[in-house]
């Protein structure tokens, strides 16, 4: 194989895991720049994108986090098991509180119960703390948003307290900005937004009992608001939203009514491209909230309180599936533990893709390693 | 692989030389699957022989024959064929490739690499690199410096260093 040209070289690396070409950094000076030059990083990120492989689940226990990959999961299953993911300067008997915010091409944003953020790729190991200069603390009753705006190729935490200001970070400058909040979220809610389309979403019901969708423009970096769909629950509901295959879903339950359903928003922004996607009657009045598809098929996977629900859109039928961890015993033996059962009682998933991003972000090559 | 003006010339021939001197016919409706060739048919400079100076002899009639299986004059005319029968028949491929593939030595595979490579077809240029990143892919970096023939350029500090930083990928 000597003597390949380098765009067959490069073709080659292309289809290789993400662990494969850490660890084939130290063949050359040559590999160690292909493999850590920002077009190939991208290029590597898109092939796994648009192939949708090397997708793993991530399950967040609020102390732990652990994963699995997408591909092992099959629609057969009753119940899935996933493995422990290791947190950088986390020791394993930790309790304190970790939490992911979101995933974005392979990186998860992540706060720690002291307001620390983090940005984190799982697949490569390597962390980001993010410096806290301008003396404000966060902690868990802030909404978070993590996410990407392609135009302006940067990565943006978002931090959001009721009342005050909204503070933005920019991966890509390394600073905050704080910008006044003219945008009033309910008090009682703190869900993670979802990062999708260079906008950070969230879903709640507001004062007077209407769907409310507000997206946080990252270029801009300001709020406006989604169109719900016109029909859909209202008064004493919740929301919750989720992205499938590059569409933006949103799950509405009316507590007392055990009505649930189950929405795609077509053209993103358009109301009238809401399309409603049925789902058989259930008894369950847990709330629901897209996570995918389960790979290529026609299954999609909800979140549900303690488990996941399989939902198949051509047969039309839904199923419960366990949802479990793989933990180790100081004996050095392994069991399994019903993930709801796991310490909190709470569970939240995510799905990420495995990638070479860097958690320090930079668009323009300069020499890796020397950091 | 068929394009409009494929039809045109479906019961034409092309003179293919490779590297070594030997010349292969090919039927253009085959040969349409190359990137190059397709490019000079629709140019109109196809006749005669048409040299191929990266290809020799051996890897051009493995190319050929990738190229004669995926040829698609038969599938047209299968207009009805049931989705079970259009799945088996993907599924045959499949196998059919896997085995094409796997039965080549390092050698042969370096050389399709180049070849398909250089006569732009596509299929099997993704079938070849798929197959070689599958070798790659659990190897030791000694075992791609030897099958890559690379020479390490790094001091021995320098390669501890990366070698520590990315520990992990090496268990």
């Amino acid at each position: 194989m000597s003597n390949l040209p380098r765009e067959l070289i490069i073709d080659i690396l292309l289809r290789l895991p993400v662990k494969s070409l850490c660890r084939f950094k130290c063949i050359s000076k040559k590999w160690r720049f292909l493999i850590s030059h920002p077009l190939f990083v991208k290029w590597h990120l898109s092939r796994t994108q648009t192939l949708g492989r090397r997708i793993r689940l991530l399950g967040d226990s609020r102390t732990d986090l652990f994963s699995v990959e997408l591909e092992t999961v099959s629609g057969n299953d009753d119940k899935i098991s996933l493995l422990g993911l290791e947190f950088p300067g986390r020791q394993p008997d930790d309790t304190r509180c970790l939490r992911c915010i979101d995933s974005c091409n392979g990186l998860l944003g992540i706060v720690n119960e002291d307001g620390d953020l983090f940005v984190y790729n799982p697949s490569t190991k390597k962390c980001n703390q993010i410096l806290n200069s301008d003396g404000h603390s966060f902690d868990l009753l802030f909404r978070y948003g993590f996410g990407y705006a392609e135009s302006i190729d940067d990565y943006k935490l978002v931090t959001i307290y009721t009342l005050g200001n909204v503070y933005v970070y920019s991966v890509l400058k390394r600073s905050w900005r704080s910008i006044p909040n003219r945008f009033l979220f309910p008090e009682y809610y703190y869900k993670m937004g979802i990062s999708f389309n260079g906008a950070i979403h969230w879903a709640f019901d507001n004062l007077e009992g209407s769907c409310v969708i507000v997206a946080f423009d990252l270029v801009e970096e300001k709020f406006e608001t989604l169109p719900p769909p016109d029909t859909v629950l209202v008064e004493h509901c919740r929301y919750s939203l989720g992205v499938l295959r590059g569409r933006l879903c949103l799950a509405a339950d009316n507590k007392i009514g055990f009505d649930h359903q189950f929405w795609v928003m077509e053209e993103y922004g358009v109301k009238e491209s809401w399309t409603r996607i049925l789902m058989p009657k259930v008894w369950w009045s847990s709330q629901l909230k897209p996570l995918c598809y389960l790979n290529s098929s026609e299954i999609v996977l909800l979140i549900k309180e303690d488990g996941l629900v399989f939902l198949d859109l051509k047969a039309g039928e839904l199923k419960n599936v366990e949802v479990g961890v793989i933990l180790n015993k100081e004996n050095g033996t392994q069991y399994y533990e019903d993930m709801f059962e796991y310490e909190n009682n709470w569970f939240e998933m995510y799905v990420y893709e495995e990638s070479l991003v860097s958690p320090d972000y930079k668009p323009n090559f300069t020499n890796e390693g020397n950091h | 692989m068929s394009t409009p003006s494929s039809s045109v010339f479906s019961y034409r021939v092309l003179k293919l030389k490779s590297s070594d001197g030997e010349i292969f016919e090919v039927k253009q409706t085959v040969a349409v699957q190359s990137g190059v060739l397709k490019q000079m048919m629709e140019d109109g400079c196809t006749e005669g022989e048409i040299p191929l100076n990266n290809v020799d002899s051996p890897t051009l009639a493995k190319i050929i024959e990738w190229c004669n299986k995926h040829h698609d004059d038969d599938v047209e005319g299968r207009v009805l064929s049931q989705e079970k029968e259009k799945e088996k028949e993907k599924a045959d491929m499949k196998r059919w490739e896997s085995e094409f593939i796997d039965a080549l030595n390092r050698d042969e595979l370096y050389f399709l690499l180049i070849g398909s490579n250089y006569m732009n077809i596509k299929e099997l240029l993704d079938c070849a690199a798929q197959k070689v990143a599958g070798m790659v892919k659990g190897k030791t970096p000694e075992a791609i410096r030897e099958m890559f023939n690379i020479q390490s350029d790094f001091t021995e500090e320098e390669e501890k260093a990366i070698r520590k930083e990315n520990q992990w990928a090496f268990n």
